[in-house]
């Protein structure tokens, strides 16, 4: 995937400014930045859910802006919300269901073909086992604890079949135990082939995890690196640690 | 027997609105409180295509269905635009556009309505009360087999999607514009139906026969029995059309007792009388399968 000089404004406020970098193919890519530098708009606009205010995004060689969240979810960008958003109502098989009717949601087979046969129900499952999680699988979504609901998340675009997947803060919240275990799921993942873009602020996470880092931070792309080059920027270092002193301030 | 004949014309024909309001509300969780327009439109558009355009029974009831589909349709088009919360309003609205527009175009007759709408006929003889009641039961029939049948398909899991998180079903490849459109569309057919059996039955029909009255009555009906399943479309309807008719006091007070009912129901049993998860439903299925319901618990 290749972001070329995408901006998004909301109003006077430049969420993203005119950002680039290219992902590879079966690459593991971390996105971070300080809260509000922009990650999360940056990713609803790769997928379609913001337009974006100038700037291109190309994926497999073919451009995707401005095109539907679900074309741009078929063309193969799988993604997970920063607030997790399974389908609460549903249990954990019927999340996973979901996605697998792919194929017939643009035609009319949506009439004929159901989620109840056997290749669909055997695909989640396995599905569901390589996320840890077959064991609930006839659960309420909304009912699994926080890092439950994370891996569920990840396993609903998986079964997409993405050859990229945008995983937004999926660490947050998570006992050392749940990150660990996500840790290996998202390593599982990338070898399989799929590309990952990941936003995380857990440093340690991500140092362990990424071998090439973007930096954002009030929109703008500041660092771009191996894990080793950003620990030592010093733009990096005043970006987290002057956003630090200048609210010490504040509250003094 | 007339009379319980024609109650159970009546039935079917609630039956049908009912498990067609619940594709809309129950399944792909589009609220709409203007579903009376619809069974207008198709009400109409068959009396009009009889009456004013000497067109055969047989010819006009496809041409109804399909018409009140189309106009469904667009309803779902135009609502698009407008965020999920406001879409009850919306079909509010609609309901008094379109009766307004009934009760002044000559066309449709005006206030006075259409009469000598006629009944079908069958080799040449039209269907009395008996042959009707029939007819009424089977397209009831007809459509929650069909509604079934589609509530096991893909598209049932579709339109789920969309009214648990649109954001989230648009990730997962599920178009929201597209489904909201189809549940509009295929919940409107149903309704044309409905207002196509409707007309010949009656043999007139009038404005007021598609009031907002009449839409929070289909409402009350898949209220009271459970929103999102068929049993309790057809639960509600049946027992919103005879209760009136045997319990006075129902019949003298309806609104208010629609309006009791929806309070009640919402306050203390949100799924229904029939709902997977009221506590109404679990009781009849321990007669059944108590072991099943344990498990179920459990989980
Ligand atoms: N829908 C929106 N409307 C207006 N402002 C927004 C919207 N979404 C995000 N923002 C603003 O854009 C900036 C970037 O937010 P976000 O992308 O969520 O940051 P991050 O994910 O890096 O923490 C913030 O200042 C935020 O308040
Ligand atoms: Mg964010």
């Amino acid at each position: 995937m290749k972001i070329d000089r995408v901006t998004k404004h909301f109003g006077g406020l430049v969420a993203v400014n005119s950002v680039s970098f290219d992902i590879s193919e079966g690459e593991l890519l971390a996105l971070v930045g300080p809260n509000g530098a922009g990650k999360t708009t940056l990713f609803n606009v790769i997928t379609g859910v913001l337009k974006a205010s100038s700037g291109n995004i190309f994926f497999n060689g073919k451009e995707i802006t401005g095109k539907r969240t679900n074309q741009i979810a078929r063309m193969g960008i799988g993604r997970t919300f920063q607030i997790v958003r399974p389908f609460g109502k549903m249990t954990v098989l019927e999340n996973i269901l979901v996605p697998l009717g792919k194929a017939f949601y643009t035609r009319l087979s949506v009439f004929s073909h159901s989620p109840h046969e056997k290749i669909f129900i055997s695909k989640a499952m396995d599905l569901l086992k390589s996320a840890y999680l077959d064991d609930e699988a006839n659960k309420m979504a909304s009912y699994l604890p926080i890092g439950m609901q994370r891996r569920l998340e990840i396993a609903r675009a998986l079964a997409l079949e993405p050859k990229l997947l945008l995983l937004d803060e999926p660490a947050a919240g998570l006992n050392e135990k749940e990150s660990m275990q996500l840790k290996e799921y998202i390593e599982k993942i990338n070898s399989s082939g799929v590309s990952i873009l990941l936003i995380e602020h857990d440093m340690k996470f991500i140092m362990s995890i990424s071998k090439r880092i973007v930096v954002l931070d009030h929109g703008s792309k500041i660092a771009e690196g191996t894990p080793s080059e950003i620990a030592s920027n010093p733009r990096v270092i005043e970006a987290y640690l002057g956003r630090k002193h200048k609210k010490g301030d504040k509250s003094a | 027997m007339d009379y319980l004949m024609t109650l159970g014309i009546f039935a079917s024909i609630y039956t049908i609105l009912a498990i067609s309001l619940n594709i809309l509300t129950g399944y792909a969780g589009q609220v709409s409180l203007g579903h009376a327009a619809l069974f207008g439109v198709g009400a109409y558009t068959s009396a009009a295509l009889t009456v004013n355009l000497g067109f055969n029974y047989w010819a006009a009831l496809p041409l109804s269905i399909l018409i009140t589909a189309l106009v469904g349709a667009l309803i779902g088009l135009s609502s698009l635009r407008a965020h999920s919360d406001f879409l009850v309003l919306i079909t509010i609205g609609i309901n008094f556009v379109v009766v307004a527009l009934l009760k002044y175009t000559p066309f449709f007759g005006g206030p006075y309505g259409l009469l000598g709408i006629p009944r079908p006929s069958l080799f040449g003889e039209a269907m009395n009360t008996f042959e009707y009641f029939w007819y009424a039961v089977g397209w009831a029939s007809f459509t929650i087999l069909f509604v079934y049948w589609m509530s096991k398909k893909y598209i049932r899991t579709a339109f789920e999607a969309i009214k648990e998180d649109e954001e989230a079903a648009e990730a997962m490849t599920v178009s929201v514009p597209r489904f909201k459109i189809y549940a509009f569309a295929i919940s409107a057919a149903f309704a044309g139906l409905a207002g196509n059996l409707w007309a010949h039955y009656m043999g007139v029909i009038f404005p007021g026969n598609f009031s907002f009255d009449t839409s929070i009555e289909i409402m009350t009906m898949i209220v009271l029995g459970g929103i999102g399943t068929i049993r309790g479309a057809v639960f509600g309807a049946v027992l919103l059309v005879f209760l009136p008719e045997y319990l006075r006091f129902v019949s003298d007070y309806r609104m208010l007792i629609y309006g009791l009912i929806i309070v009640f129901t919402m306050l203390f049993i949100p799924s229904g009388l029939l709902g997977d998860n009221s506590i109404t439903w679990r009781w009849t299925r321990i007669f059944k399968k108590g072991d099943r319901v344990a498990k179920n618990n459990e989980n």
